[in-house]
């Protein structure tokens, strides 16, 4: 059975992650290079950490795993304003094994603090081995 | 834009302590984007580039990449930072598609040393506020 198979179809409501206050926003934005208010991964970003929250906990079977990123699809639905209580959502949705490798898909919605979905992505990690 | 159109191609350069400050300014402390040895236990050759490092700096290959509605990326081999120098980044991107509303779709290559290390697509939509 591949890592993390107990985990599929649970849903992991949505958790507050952060508040994009200007501040963490530009920090974020200088460490990309980027010159725009809102640089369009700092969402995108967040989809991904709020993966790993969730498949770093006990039951998941793979806290303490290295998780790499294979895949990332996203798609914004509406804008991240300063000061927006951002929270994500994530369901996962299959794992499987290739090549000795496991693989782990996820579906992430970042929330603003109205409940309105501002990002949706689906994310494919795989899991090469177990960290020390 | 219109259809088979090339943007003009994008390099980036890469270093370890833009890592740090990603890692620090994202939350993302993998790592596998910092030290070696537990890179190489997770089975990459060395210290990597995160991917969402590298997509944001892809995208700026846009004049105005907040046009950036859909985006997709394939990572398909690491891109490895040496411990005291740089890994440069070429980012190639040719327009694949425009509706008529201008909405475009682009497919993007991210190479190092002629070697594909990923694959994107963006969706960029039609200039308006959102």
């Amino acid at each position: 059975m591949p890592v993390g198979a107990e985990l599929v179809g649970r849903r992991f409501d949505a958790v507050v992650m952060l508040v994009a206050d200007a501040d963490r926003v530009r920090s974020f934005a200088d460490a990309v290079g980027s010159s725009e208010t809102v640089p369009p991964t700092f969402a995108p970003e967040l989809a991904v950490r709020g993966a790993m929250r969730v498949l770093d906990k006990p039951e998941s079977g793979l806290a303490g795993r290295f998780v790499v990123l294979r895949e990332h699809r996203f798609t914004a639905l509406g804008p991240v304003r300063f000061g927006e209580r951002l929270s994500v959502a994530v369901t996962v949705l299959s794992t499987r094994t290739v090549a000795g490798c496991d693989l782990v898909v996820t579906a992430q919605e970042i929330c603003s603090g109205a409940g309105e979905v501002l990002l949706t992505s689906t994310l494919t990690l795989t899991v090469p081995g177990v960290r020390r | 834009m219109k259809r088979g159109d090339r943007l003009p191609p994008l390099r980036v350069v890469f270093d370890r302590t833009d890592l740090t400050r990603y890692a620090e300014a994202s939350g993302d402390h993998n790592p596998i984007h910092r030290d070696p040895e537990l890179a190489r236990e997770a089975g990459l050759p060395g210290v990597v580039v995160h991917g969402m490092l590298l997509v944001a700096h892809a995208l700026r290959v846009f004049d105005r990449p907040e046009r950036v509605r859909v985006a997709s990326a394939q990572f398909l081999r690491p891109v490895v930072v040496p411990r005291d120098g740089s890994v440069e980044v070429l980012v190639d991107a040719a327009v694949a598609a425009v509706e008529e509303d201008g909405t475009a779709f682009v497919d993007l290559r991210v190479s190092v040393a002629e070697r594909l290390v990923a694959r994107m697509t963006a969706e960029l939509g039609i200039e308006r506020d959102m």
